[in-house]
């Protein structure tokens, strides 16, 4: 349960009294510099207080982690039980499909695709996201994310559509929209909980990996990914600035896997209770 | 030779005159006494490159890092020494110019060979001006022969031969010109115009790519792309052989990391050095770190085909005024740039230390801004700066953004790869581009106010030619072109003053950031490095050689 | 194939809607004349209507050709050839190191399932794969390299053997070892949680205690038995780690300066080298359907209940 709560302490709003943006340190001093009464975590390398940019970048952060699986859950579950429940052909085709985003090596083409976007504030469409650059990402992470959600989905619905209430419910003259609606998917629900979870997560470090490789979240915003990109040039001689949010990415990382653990345990037992 | 990289990296490498006056003539160079004796250890250099070089055809190269290469592995007719900025001799032993300035005559240096053991005559210079001039070759700096008579028609098809350039004798090149040219030796000195042995430059299946062969002091061993460049000593080098057996360029592109293979010994010199503050690490290697200027120029330049900056040059001004300089390059990224008062950097004739240039000056900043149609930034939508990725460009950027941010104006950072930057900042002839404002960095290919003023300002080169902020401005071009025709040194300095004033005090046309210092790491057991104003990747690598004591 | 085919088409159009002129970046430079440019877009059939471009590119495909490199100006497929063995190379030696130190401790965990070991080696095991790896691997550097002084910073190193027939070098197996285990400890944690998982599924616990009390070594029941239950899972998930860190170890590559082919993509998509990203991705793409295929004939190996019937 601390999990959840560290999980949801960075998501409060930023009211520890310093912008994120503003650069505190004195100007006659090179930033960053380092921990201090004032700027706990010391500043990064624009003389901006770490610790604000690392409140407000968990916000950035868990938006591309939080939004990207979102969008994969969509997409995943509507192919995932469309195949599931009609299979024939349809299972068939959208089967290939899946296969095929699951060969594609992922992590580059979503850089190739990022990369292809230069000017997100005027693109139609990211142009009315509140960071249009992060919009760009979580789009692009979370419509290459949906096939092994589309998979599972589709596994649990064969399963469940032999099961007797399903066959019930169709016998009873329910229609499709329906049976899917109402009997499968809330069954379908909890590996969803966990995938989910685990995807959060993943997310975020794809985040960081594509900051890395120059393409994640532009400045001034402060993503973890980019405040640790930013930081490493001092990784040598000021280590704070980039081991501060690489390990607010380990943490909340570590707090969504633990958490899809927890939850998928829980499942394990029950469904095992069920079955006794 | 241009960059948008903010730190400075160079060129090439090249030459080794100072210990080899005319007395070689004749000498039998493959018979050369200075081979390894056994018991001598291995004398190896190695250093840090971002990355592969784009291309190791020296007709092609436009790049710092291609320089690199092709430098140490070629010679042209005449070279620059790195360190006096002199033209020196190379394959040609002497010259002379005509009266007039138009026709040079190129003596060739006897006992000249190539890696392949061909001595080397003026069929092969001729062969690869030609080359270079021609038009399959396609070479991004054929311009540089265009003083050449008859270049034109050459390149165009409609002559077999370029008119200005005659062989005599097996041992005189003959160049004439259009009209005079000031630094036509100058551009002879470039890597483009390496002299090149035929038979392994016409090879359809283009071997010499990947294994070059020229008849400089190193010869080209091994090449794993993104791996390493091994450079061999060549005993035949018409200056006697180098000191240094072999040569490594090892591909790096983190910073941090090559940082620290540089302190656990993989590295004898690194073009990037530790942070001024980090005084542990200052105390390991901080004796080590040699700093010198060399010429260039960093600028955010405004697009003057574009809104806001079209016609107004208050506002370019109070940009100007908005951003410190001096905190920029004394506090947040110290060590390296020194702040620019305008374009002509320290070292260069023409150069003005007195020219006023924009110090920080935040009142005047928002007046200006005010006079401009904008009071406090209000009617101003957001500008856009251009940047290539690159961590240095990312912080300078953000820092410019923060500065304006102060006076009321809003900048959006676009930071792309270096394709997309590049079509963003060129454009086309008819289409000014998408780039408001866009970082970049001049370094002067030689010691001459023309080599930065008429690429990046002269209308000639309007658009994507180079002027990519598309100024046109008939007073600077008169001043300019009128320079080039003068022979007076002292008299050219002062029309390139005048010029620059003008592009600086009256049309604020940049915002004239830094001029470019390096900072490189050397081991101290590396002797004879050559700190060049030309930058890092000039060394002369066969001046170099190791003293390591007794292991 | 379909896959494969569709996989063409795809990365075919993005491709070709991507910004950026590349025939600018053919010629070198950024200030070439638009006569050049004309003449470069001709030369590689940049100017042809789009769906001739799509058959000359598929033709070509059908005969392995992957098109020239608009940079370097040689084919794409030497290009693979010679940045792919070092990606091949870390990543099969990241998946062993996974693979068996995954094996062990998520053995153990089972074993020891419900105490502290247990919950130790799960917390440990996801401590891997919760954090950027290009961090992980600058953190390790520093410390066993830099600090330490045990392992060389990064790099391939020069003087490894080469293969016979070949002209693969290998590395110098020293500056392997930073490399291979900062990408390993990223798979690790995953492998282990599922060789728990599957033991605890499959009764280890239960399945030692009987074969105990029937006087058979615990090592060698655990060996026979439960091992062998948990191989399957196991397989498939090394399998397909091992397929996507052929592309996934860019970061990596980076930080060790290790001349792999993901960064070699990566450069090209910032150069706009399109016949080398397409290349490039279609080459990975291939691989992963190989090696799914892999992992499929391995089920039969391994689990004997398991017949693949030919449909269709």
């Amino acid at each position: 349960m601390f999990v959840v709560c560290a999980l949801l302490a960075p998501l409060l709003p930023a009211s520890i009294g310093y912008d994120p943006y503003a650069q505190v340190a004195p100007r006659s001093v090179s930033p960053p510099t380092p921990p201090s009464r004032d700027n706990w975590l010391g500043t990064d390398t624009l003389g901006r207080d770490l610790l604000s940019r690392l409140v407000f970048g968990a916000r950035i952060s868990l938006e591309v982690g939080v939004l990207a699986t979102a969008i994969a859950l969509l997409i995943g579950t509507a192919l995932g039980a469309a195949a599931g429940y009609a299979g024939g052909r349809t299972d068939a085709f959208l089967m290939r499909a899946t296969d095929l985003v699951l060969a594609f090596p992922a992590p580059l083409l979503a850089l190739a695709i990022i990369a292809a976007v230069p000017e997100p504030e005027t693109t139609p469409l990211l142009r009315s996201l509140p960071h249009p650059s992060v919009g760009v990402v979580f789009l692009v992470l979370g419509c290459l994310g949906w096939a092994s959600i589309a998979r599972l989905v589709r596994a649990e619905f064969l399963r469940l559509r032999e099961q007797d209430f399903a066959q019930a419910a169709q016998a009873m003259g329910a229609h499709g929209a329906r049976v899917v609606l109402r009997h499968l998917l809330p069954n379908a629900l909890r590996p969803l909980i966990v995938v989910a979870t685990l995807g959060i997560g993943g997310n975020i470090l794809m985040e960081a990996w594509l900051s890395f490789l120059g393409v994640g979240a532009r400045p001034p915003l402060p993503s973890w990914g980019t405040m640790i990109t930013e930081g490493q040039e001092y990784f040598l001689a000021k280590p704070w600035v980039c081991l501060a949010p690489g390990l607010a990415i380990l943490l909340v990382v570590l707090g969504f896997n633990l958490l899809g653990d927890a939850i998928s345990d829980r499942l394990d037992t029950r469904r095992r209770q069920r079955v006794a | 030779m241009r960059t948008s990289e903010p730190r400075a990296s160079l060129p090439g490498l090249a030459r080794a005159a100072l210990l080899l006056p005319v007395a070689l003539a004749g000498m039998a160079l493959l018979a050369c006494t200075r081979g390894p004796s056994p018991e001598r250890a291995e004398q190896v250099f190695r250093f840090r490159m971002h990355e592969d070089p784009p291309t190791l055809d020296p007709a092609l190269s436009n790049d710092q890092f291609s320089e690199a290469v092709i430098l140490n592995v070629h010679r042209g007719l005449v070279e620059l020494d790195p360190e006096t900025l002199e033209i020196r001799p190379a394959v040609a032993d002497s010259w002379t110019i005509s009266p007039d300035n138009r026709v040079y005559t190129f003596h060739l240096r006897d006992g000249v060979r190539f890696h392949n053991g061909r001595p080397v005559t003026s069929q092969d210079v001729a062969y690869s001006l030609r080359r270079l001039l021609k038009k399959e070759t396609r070479s991004p700096r054929r311009f540089l022969l265009e003083p050449i008579e008859g270049a034109q028609e050459f390149t165009d098809g409609t002559s077999d031969a370029v008119r200005g350039l005659a062989t005599p004798n097996d041992r005189t090149v003959v160049l004439r010109l259009a009209k005079p040219f000031a630094p036509f030796l100058s551009e002879l000195t470039m890597a483009n115009a390496a002299v090149l042995p035929r038979e392994v430059y016409d090879d359809p299946q283009k071997a010499y790519l990947r294994a070059p062969v020229g008849c400089g002091p190193f010869r080209f061993g091994r090449w794993e792309q993104s791996n390493f460049i091994e450079l061999l000593a060549f005993d035949g080098y018409y200056g006697g052989r180098p000191a240094l057996d072999r040569a490594v360029i090892r591909m790096i592109e983190n910073k941090t990391s090559a940082l620290q293979e540089y302190i656990a010994g993989g590295l004898d010199s690194l073009d990037e050095t530790p942070d001024e503050n980090d005084t542990a690490m200052m105390a390991k290697v901080g004796q080590e770190v040699h700093k010198y200027p060399f010429m260039g120029t960093g600028y955010i330049g405004f697009n003057l085909s574009l809104p806001p900056f079209k016609g107004n040059a208050a506002l370019r001004k109070a940009f100007n005024y908005a951003v410190d300089k001096k905190y920029l390059w004394e506090v947040l990224i110290p060590g390296g740039n020194i702040p620019a008062n305008g374009i002509i950097p320290p070292g260069i004739p023409g150069h003005d230390k007195d020219l006023p240039g924009y110090p920080h000056d935040e009142a005047k900043a928002r007046s200006l801004l005010a006079q401009a149609g904008y009071p406090a930034g209000k009617g101003l939508p957001p500008v856009a700066l251009w940047v290539n990725t690159g961590e240095g460009n990312r912080q300078i950027a953000s820092q410019i953004q923060a500065d304006l941010k102060t006076i009321g104006v809003t900048i959006v950072i676009r930071e792309v790869d270096w394709a997309a930057y590049i079509a963003a900042v060129s454009g086309t002839k008819d289409n000014a581009g998408q780039a408001q404002m866009f970082r970049f960095g001049w370094y002067l290919d030689y010691p001459d106010a023309d080599a930065i003023l008429r690429p990046l300002l002269h209308s000639s080169n309007w658009g994507p030619a180079g002027n990519f902020g598309r100024y046109k401005n008939p007073e600077f071009d008169a001043l300019v072109d009128k320079a080039l025709a003068v022979t007076d040194p002292k008299e050219r300095a002062e029309l390139y003053r005048r010029a620059e004033t003008i592009a600086v005090m009256d049309d604020a046309v940049w915002i004239f950031l830094n001029y470019y210092q390096a900072s490189t790491l050397y081991k101290p057991y590396v002797k004879g490095v050559v700190l060049s104003p030309l930058g890092e990747f000039r060394l002369p690598l066969e001046r170099l050689r190791i003293e390591r004591g007794t292991h | 194939m379909p896959v494969l085919l569709a996989a063409a088409t795809i990365v075919w159009i993005f491709v070709f809607f991507l910004p950026g002129d590349p025939a600018r970046l053919i010629a070198g430079g950024q200030a070439a004349d638009p006569e050049v440019l004309e003449t470069i877009r001709h030369e590689w059939g940049l100017d042809r209507p789009a769906p001739i471009q799509y058959m000359t590119y598929l033709g070509k495909l059908l005969r392995f050709d992957l098109g020239s490199s608009y940079i370097q100006a040689r084919s794409v497929v030497s290009i693979i050839a010679e940045h792919f063995p070092p990606t091949f190379i870390l990543a099969m030696a990241a998946v062993v190191l996974a693979a068996v130190s995954g094996l062990v401790l998520g053995s153990l965990a089972a074993l020891h399932r419900g105490r502290l070991l247990d919950s130790s080696i799960l917390i440990l095991a996801l401590l891997g794969t919760s954090m950027p790896v290009f961090w992980l691997g600058l953190i390790l550097m520093l410390l066993f390299a830099s600090r330490l002084s045990w392992l060389p910073v990064l790099g391939y190193g020069m003087e490894g053997a080469v293969i016979p027939f070949t002209a693969i070098r290998l590395p110098e197996w020293d500056h392997l070892v930073l490399p291979a285990v900062t990408l390993s400890l990223v798979s690790m944690g995953t492998i282990a949680r599922i060789t728990r998982a599957s033991l605890i599924e499959a009764g280890t616990a239960d399945f030692l205690q009987t074969a105990r009390a029937k006087g058979a070594s615990g090592a060698r029941v655990f060996a026979r038995h439960a091992l062998q239950n948990a191989l399957i899972p196991v397989v498939t998930v090394v399998g397909l780690d091992f397929a996507s860190l052929l592309g996934g170890a860019v970061a990596t590559e980076y930080v060790f300066a290790w001349p792999g082919l993901g960064k070699t993509i990566v450069r090209a998509i910032g150069l706009r080298d399109l016949p080398v990203v397409e290349g490039g991705v279609l080459f990975l793409t291939g691989i992963f359907v190989l090696v799914s295929l892999v992992i499929d004939l391995l089920y039969l190996v391994l689990d004997p209940r398991i017949h693949y019937t030919p449909t269709a």
